[in-house]
């Protein structure tokens, strides 16, 4: 991934790097010219040492002798000491007898012995001789190059101090960035408030306000889906309730009733439970859910929905029950009603006529257990993991078609689980035979209101109730 | 008895005005909100059947005006909205019962009916099951004709079964029923008043609901 501060450190690097380089070549360029004004300054200045310095009337012929050289520096000068007619009259001991250049007064390079050497031809001071000094080209050029560098060394030492400053500074400008992003990244996904603006750099401000001006849409186009939801809710109950009502007008006028009537009447109850559930499926979805969590008494919810399927439960027989303790949790109603009808209509419709269906809330420590039992013929292990699929029913195709259901119910279930950071568990009924569905939530203080009503005044064991009344009958 | 049935979709509003005629009932049907205004003021109906979705104004704007003029009309309201807070507000602002769209005739009729007692019709003032009878209007109850002795207690409770035959009533919202708030319940006074009810009453007239509460089964 690209990293605008390491971009920042390696770019500023770079350009530092080169200006230095830059720098440093003209610097050694220009160094290099006048340590060879020096050096030729320091030769004239020799001549002139050696003006004062040797003996006069020295001949031809028997050149002078000199003591063996005793300091060994870095840069040797040598010479030679010739007549006007190129005779010698003194040498330095790396020097040959004749002379070693033609005698013309001036500065001149030479090759000699395998080096280049820096020859500088003067006449003396009475014009009778001629001097020629000689310096290595080679040793000069160490001597210049090694002075120069000690200029230049520090800069390379202080290239990656530098990166390191660098990279510390552009942090440090950078911050407003990653603050920018560790806000937007701590949201939850349905926070869509814009962000702060204040104290933001103004590089920044254009990309926050996008970024408002996009968390904005988003907002309405979230609030446009759930009304879409809404309307859609109503474009589709409205003419399913008049095929309905019409369909039962048939039912009545039509007498013997026409077998495809009923055939009709199913196929509507069929298609109204489809967009029941679909439009469910879509209320509950973690990614868009509008609802606010407060208390909720699960148990009362129960009761509730299973007074809601009161004729249904006739219908086929079934005997249920409810046993547990009053338990509360932090939640969404209209979710968690639908959590239970959806449970507690999978019991009804896949247990056989006569059965037993039992319905419990228990509060065990901080936890509060949905049970959701019935004694119908349950769901093999290998198929539990699959059923929460959407459209997924057992059996496939070959689902026994006598049960309506579109296979979006556990579906929604389990949204709902999701949504409350519940868990839910597929195990085997404590009936004879069956599924017990367990959802389990995390317990809520039952609220104290101020005055208490008949209803919540009373807090009857549940299962007492029964008992007395059987023993009653 | 008079219906106002304000509905904007005319197949929907066929479909009922059709049903309730066969039912027995006298029924108008208007398709605007501004119609039903004016109607409503002029000629109160008994009971108003109400879309909440119409076109031209909300359909809860209209309860409000039965609710200002304090007529004396029963309003149920009919609705494709289903959610916690649009009932809420329906019933917060007066509406006597809500039916949720698609719905059985069944449902409409049952519920029909209970807003009708309550309007003190002597024609619809009996509940009969079996063999008992419960006159609403004169708090009597009767089983094969012979006259029982209830408590008001019993006979309340025995109402508000019969009231919804086939509908299961938690023992919660029975309590509600018996008891105003602040009085002193025994843990077990509603199982003591069944057991009462059921001595005078055929053997198996209360279904017992464990863990959850009563119920007059349909026949």
């Amino acid at each position: 991934m690209k990293s605008i501060r390491r971009f920042l450190v390696i770019l500023m690097v770079a350009i530092v790097t080169l200006a230095n380089f830059a720098a440093a070549l003209r610097g050694y360029l220009a160094s290099m010219d006048e340590a060879e004004r020096l050096f030729n300054q320091r030769l004239l200045q020799q001549v002139d040492l050696l003006n004062y310095a040797l003996p006069k009337g020295a001949a031809a012929g028997k050149p002078l002798e000199f003591p063996a050289r005793t300091i060994n520096a870095e840069s040797s000068l040598e010479f030679q000491w010739l007549d006007n007619n190129g005779a010698l009259l003194a040498r330095s001991a790396a020097m040959p007898d004749s002379a070693l250049v033609p005698l013309q007064e001036g500065f001149r390079y030479f090759n000699f012995n395998n080096y280049r050497w820096h020859v500088l031809v003067m006449p003396s001071s009475d014009k009778q001789s001629w001097y020629i000094l000689a310096e290595r080209d080679d040793q000069r050029y160490r001597l210049a190059e090694s002075m120069i560098l000690q200029a230049v060394f520090p800069m390379i030492i202080a290239l990656p101090l530098l990166a390191l400053i660098m990279w510390w500074v552009t942090g440090i400008g950078l911050r407003p960035v990653a603050h920018l992003a560790s806000e937007l990244r701590q949201r939850e996904a349905t926070d869509l408030r814009p962000v702060a603006q204040q104290d933001m750099p103004e590089e920044l401000t254009q990309l926050t306000q996008s970024a408002n001006e996009l968390l904005r849409r988003l907002e309405a186009s979230f609030a446009r889906e759930k009304r879409f939801s809404g309307d859609a809710a109503h474009e589709l109950r409205t003419p399913l309730a008049a095929l309905k009502i019409h369909c039962e007008n048939l039912l009545q006028e039509l007498q013997p009733v026409p077998e495809s009537v009923i055939k009709l009447q199913l196929g509507i109850e069929r298609m109204s439970y489809l967009v029941e559930q679909i439009l469910l499926l879509n209320r509950t979805a973690p990614d868009h859910f509008m609802g606010q969590f407060a208390p909720v008494n699960l148990t009362r919810l129960a009761k509730h929905c299973v007074v809601d399927y009161s004729a249904v439960l006739a219908q086929k027989n079934h005997q249920i029950e409810f046993n547990g303790d009053e338990c509360w949790v932090l939640g969404d109603a209209a979710a968690l009603a639908s959590l239970l009808n959806n449970l507690l209509g999978n019991a009804i419709k896949y247990t056989p006529p006569n059965g037993m269906i039992a319905v419990n809330t228990w509060l065990r420590g901080r936890d509060v257990v949905l049970e959701v039992m019935d004694n119908g013929p349950g769901i093999p292990v290998e198929q539990q993991a699959r059923v929460f699929d959407r459209f997924y029913r057992l059996g496939g195709d070959r689902h026994n078609s006598q049960t309506p259901g579109c296979g979006l119910g556990l579906s929604i279930v389990q949204q709902v689980v999701e949504l409350h950071g519940a868990q839910i568990a597929l195990t085997q009924s404590r009936f004879a035979q069956g599924l017990l569905v367990m959802v389990t939530f995390t317990a809520l203080a039952a609220p104290r209101p101020a005055i208490t009503s008949p209803s919540e005044f009373n807090k009857l064991d549940p299962s007492d109730a029964g008992e007395s009344d059987e023993k009653n009958n | 008895m008079q219906l106002l049935l304000v509905e904007d979709d005319s197949l929907l509003a066929e479909g009922i005005v059709s049903a309730l005629k066969r039912a027995g009932f006298a029924v108008n049907w208007l398709a605007s909100g501004k119609a039903a205004c004016t109607y409503l003021v002029a000629e109160p109906p008994d009971i108003l059947l109400l879309d909440l979705g119409l076109p031209d104004m909300d359909g809860l704007d209209i309860l409000k005006i039965v609710r200002q003029k304090k007529l004396r009309t029963q309003v149920l309201i009919l609705t494709a909205r289903d959610s916690t807070t649009d009932k809420v507000a329906g019933l917060d602002l007066g509406a006597d019962d809500y039916l949720t769209k698609p719905f059985a005739v069944d449902e409409l009729l049952a519920r029909l009916r209970v807003l009708e007692r309550r309007l003190g019709n002597a024609s619809s003032s009996i509940i009969s099951l079996h063999e008992v009878a419960l006159n609403t209007a004169q708090h009597q109850v009767s089983l094969a004709g012979e006259p029982l002795n209830l408590s008001r207690r019993e006979y309340m409770l025995l109402k508000a079964l019969m009231e919804n035959i086939g509908v299961i009533q938690t023992r919660e919202s029975l309590e509600a029923k018996l008891y105003s708030w602040g009085d002193e319940v025994a843990s077990n006074a509603i199982e003591v008043h069944i057991h009462n009810l059921r001595k005078k009453l055929p053997g198996d007239f209360i279904r017992t609901i464990r863990g959850i509460g009563y119920m007059v089964p349909k026949p």
